[in-house]
């Protein structure tokens, strides 16, 4: 059953999340998109726009292959197109009060980029990938990253852009010193 | 639209000539409280559980500093695979509310006022002593939850049991999962499935008796949805009486009248029988038949008594009493087209067919919530679709660790662990042997089940209460006279939790908590896993474990033994795990065998019986469960009583002990949300599960609606013969009941819908319906 009609009708402009960071009324920039929306790197961001669509198929109109829609912003393209029930782990916020919900949590963060181990090596991944192995979903040009990939028609990212731990050193140490 | 990655990527290359590299934060949610979130070097990452439902899902915690920063979905974790819902990727939050509990507080001049841990556990140690010489032990009660840890349950048994010398030791379980309980013992004469999530990957029928799965169970859910992705011919049935995202999913919505479920399962039976549907060989082999009572009653009165009478019946017997039941005969009973129940049947009768029938709340939280326990057990026996891969009746369960710490340990009125009850002096001797006490110490007499407990209390029979880890003044049924005997002087109650809730707004004494990670715990989930976590943070300020909690009071009582272990004071062992051991005890070699500490502390979970090291996928069932006899099959060895037979029941429909009138003309049906966890104690203070659903609504359908001049938002007024409750309007919202039926969440302590709701409940399991009373709507 489908109550709605195509999603951007059923779209109601919500600046107020947007406007924490971006300053309501003005488009928001991808990364203040990215920075507003998640309670720490790898929780599912919540949905910054009124939802009334209930199928999956409704969600990926917009971000299935991610697109502009007009007067909202980017609608990222999913990541993890493979899963199958997207208000499983994504949900609406439908209000700025705060109730009961003051929490002292303080997120984990990743660091911007990636490591490289010399100019011109490809950088490491310095994120978890649980939920995000469709790398263009982010880099590519509608991904929500500010971070996107100068070569696109490269479709083996893994190839050579390995996760890398931040902070781990590497087995038994290594004395190699790159180009900087 | 189709375009593949291929071409996407083609033409995204085209666009962006240029790498954007602006060197952005990538990191957590804004606003000020978040800036500056601690880096990802020198995480730790410590498996866990979630502190959320059922399903038992494996979380990664991340730590740092002392701190949880993140968690995320265990991919080594076999129940979910890497994936959570947006309860289980917030749970790292919910230990950081502004307003923990971080202090005992005590209740001095009408208001509760901080004290030290001496001060409340010596008050609470002198209150119960001169409860229990004024009035004797079973005056005295505690209260627990399924979402205590197994060595919690534990230690609370074997106290109440061996030290207070009280049976009125119940779990909030009582309130979610005694229906299904008191199914599988009558079925199968012992509790918890013989099936796994493993079957969901491999039915071909889904049928959700009640159950939404898609908001309660949305991890197991998604494997369903994933399963029908992979194999078009997979089929979704979802039995209910509201559309919601399940039935968005489904390929048959078949809707119910409230109570209609139970001529719908005989008719279903029926049909069966009618077109020879049935598998001979398994029913020869393995089932017998029997009758009960009827005409049992609702609960409703105090001190209410129920005996069962069962009688064995022959197959005959059976099928004649399922004539009541034909097609055209049930459907006005149940609201179901007469054609719409042939189809079901034929759903459950195609032999080629696997089918796996789920439910939790909608069946257990019913008046005849055993019957319908039965009735769904019935058509796989009938059918023989069990005890096969994608073919059996899989019962989910509500919490945590409703199975784990209540259901196995027995933390309920009568019961000891791994199926043994009070009332057996075998039983008693066991309990008695493995705990160095003598058996005499062990009360016989069963104490009084979750909802007459509230009543005893009321009633001044039950003096001094110690509830832990839930929160019965919003969800008792008919709320309202349960608060006013805890705010009686002649009461002394006693609340361990985290934060405050209605419940610790009623105590005399106030004792914070440890939770979830703060501690070391073992939890128990629907398909029989028992898993295992370390302590990884502290607790804020004076926060103590609860297990802490009882063994410091059992001490001020002298019953300090109980928990005394060498090896613990040692120090080469934590009380968890010397509590755990024990309690394993009673378990090897009855069937419920579990792992054993050093197995769970290794794996990411074992599901019992656990023997050699091995795990037991599916119960009763040949290869793998190995207390099945070889070439038995099918052996269901626990129901000695029916020489290793299971029963299919003949259980009538009988009508609700209240229903839609003149006066009060619609349903009301009470629930969850998927962002919401029980009463909203821990999700309402997290920020993004909050804003997502901030209060309760009422659900109506939009014709009702708009006969009542009603519209969305618009504050109405919930009225029964207890009580009343102001919502907001939800209509066309993310569910839409069937006509005359209104559904409304219980997690808004603002707004108490249980005051609305009847103390009704299962004769057999006790187990109060939530989801059938009559009320009327007024605008407000």
């Amino acid at each position: 059953m489908r109550r709605t009609a195509a999603v951007p009708l059923a779209l109601v402009s919500t600046t107020w999340i947007l406007g924490c960071v971006a300053g309501a009324g003005s488009p928001p920039g991808r990364a203040a998109y990215l920075r507003v929306q998640r309670a720490y790197d790898g929780a599912p961001p919540v949905i910054p726009h009124a939802v009334r669509a209930l199928q999956r198929e409704d969600c990926l109109t917009c971000h299935g292959e991610g697109m502009e829609v007009e007067g909202e912003g980017l609608a990222p393209r999913t990541p993890h197109p493979g899963q199958v029930s997207c208000p499983q782990c994504h949900v609406e916020q439908v209000t700025r009060r705060e109730g009961l919900a003051r929490n002292a949590f303080v997120g984990l963060r990743y660091p911007a980029r990636g490591t490289r181990a010399y100019r011109g090596a490809p950088p490491t991944i310095p994120h978890p990938l649980q939920g995000r192995r469709n790398c263009p979903g982010c880099h590519g040009e509608s991904g929500g990253s500010p971070i996107r990939t100068p070569h696109q028609d490269r479709v083996n990212c893994p190839q050579c852009h390995v996760p890398s731990t931040p902070g781990t050193a590497a087995w038994r140490g290594n004395s190699f010193r790159g180009i900087e | 639209m189709t375009v593949s990655r291929r071409d996407f990527l083609r033409r995204s290359a085209e666009a962006a000539a240029v790498a954007v590299l602006t060197g952005a934060d990538l990191s957590c949610r804004g606003g000020p409280a978040t800036r500056g979130g601690p880096a990802a070097a020198g995480l730790d990452w410590t498996k866990g559980v979630c502190r959320f439902c059922g399903t038992g899902c494996g979380v990664l915690v991340g730590t740092k500093g002392g701190r949880i920063v993140a968690v995320q979905g265990d991919p080594q974790n076999p129940v979910n695979k890497g994936l959570l819902c947006v309860k289980g990727y917030h749970v790292a939050l919910a230990p950081y509310g502004a307003d923990r509990l971080t202090r005992p507080l005590v209740r001095k001049e009408g208001g509760l006022v901080e004290a030290s841990w001496e001060e409340a556990l010596d008050l609470i140690a002198r209150r119960l002593k001169e409860t229990i010489e004024a009035n004797g032990p079973f005056a005295v009660a505690l209260y627990l939850s399924g979402q205590s840890t197994i060595p919690e349950g534990y230690a609370a048994l074997k106290w109440m049991r061996a030290g207070i010398g009280s049976n009125n030791l119940e779990a909030n379980a009582r309130l979610c999962m005694a229906s299904a309980v008191a199914g599988f013992l009558t079925t199968f004469g012992s509790d918890e499935p013989s099936g796994c999530y493993d079957d969901l990957d491999e039915a071909d029928t889904f049928v959700l008796w009640g159950a939404n799965m898609a908001e309660m169970h949305p991890v197991l859910f998604s494997r369903i949805v994933d399963r029908k992705a992979r194999q078009p011919f997979v089929k979704i049935v979802d039995i209910a009486v509201r559309r919601t995202r399940t039935t968005e999913q489904a390929d048959l919505y078949v809707e119910i009248v409230p109570q209609g479920d139970l001529a719908l399962a005989n008719a279903v039976a029926h049909c069966l029988v009618r077109d020879g549907k049935i598998d001979r060989g398994f029913v020869e082999e393995h089932v017998v038949f029997k009758r009960g009572r009827t005409a049992i009653g609702y609960g409703l009165e105090d001190d209410f008594k129920f005996q069962e009478e069962p009688r064995l019946i022959s197959f005959e017997e059976y099928a004649r009493f399922l004539r009541d039941y034909a097609p055209e005969k049930a459907a006005p009973l149940c609201g179901v087209a007469a054609e719409r129940i042939e189809e079901l049947a034929r759903l459950y009768g195609d032999p080629g067919t696997r089918v796996v029938s789920l439910w939790t709340m909608g069946v257990n939280q019913h008046t005849r919530g055993t019957w319908m326990n039965n009735l769904i057990y019935n058509l796989h026996l009938l059918t023989g679709k069990f005890g096969k891969p994608g073919s059996t009746a899989l019962s989910l369960t509500g919490q945590p660790s409703a199975c784990g710490t209540v259901r196995e340990v027995g933390v309920a009125a009568n019961r000891l662990p791994a199926d043994m009850v009070v009332t057996n002096p075998e039983h008693v001797a066991k309990a008695a042997a493995i705990w160095k006490v003598p058996p005499e110490s062990i009360p016989a007499r069963p104490g009084r089940d979750a909802v007459e407990m509230f009543r005893a209390l009321d009633r001044g029979e039950i003096r001094a209460i110690w509830i832990q880890t839930t929160n019965p003044m919003q969800t008792l049924p008919n709320a309202t006279r349960y608060r006013k005997a805890c705010l009686r002087d002649d009461t002394f109650v006693v609340v361990s939790d985290v934060y405050p809730t209605e419940t610790t707004a009623v105590a005399d004494v106030v004792l914070p908590s440890a939770m979830w990670v703060e501690k070391e715990g073992m939890f128990g989930n629907t398909e029989r896993r028992t898993q295992h976590w370390v302590k990884m943070i502290d607790p804020p300020g004076e926060a103590k474990p609860d297990l802490w909690q009882i063994v410091e009071v059992a001490r001020r009582l002298g019953h300090g033994r109980l928990f005394e272990y060498p090896e613990v004071a040692a120090g080469k062992k934590s009380l968890e795990q010397a509590l755990y051991e024990e309690y394993r005890e009673f378990t090897v070699g009855t069937g419920k065998d579990v792992a054993t500490y050093a197995e769970l502390k290794a794996s990411r979970g074992m599901r019992w019986p656990v023997v050699d090291g091995r795990e037991t996928r599916r119960r009763y069932v040949e290869g793998d469960d190995p207390y099945v006899p070889r070439g038995a099959g099918i052996k269901f060895y626990k129901n000695k009583a029916d020489d290793g037979k299971a029963v299919v029941w003949a259980r009538p429909y009988e009508p609700p002990p209240e229903a839609p009138d003149g006066t009060y003309p619609f349903w009301l049906c009470t629930g969850r949300v998927l962002e919401h966890w029980h009463t909203g104690s821990m999700t309402r203070r997290i920020p993004e599960l909050h804003r997502a659903v901030p209060e309760a609504f009422v659900e109506i359908n939009p014709e009702d609606a708009r006969e009542l001049g009603i519209a969305d938002g618009n504050a109405v007024r919930i009225v029964s013969r207890r009580g009343s409750c102001v919502l907001p309007a939800s209509i066309h919202g993310r569910s839409i009941p069937r006509r005359g039926l209104v559904f409304v969440p219980f997690f808004d302590e603002s707004r108490l819908i249980n005051e609305v709701t009847l103390d009704a409940y299962c004769p057999i399991s006790r187990e109060p319906d939530y989801k059938k009373c009559a009320v009327r709507l007024e605008k407000a």
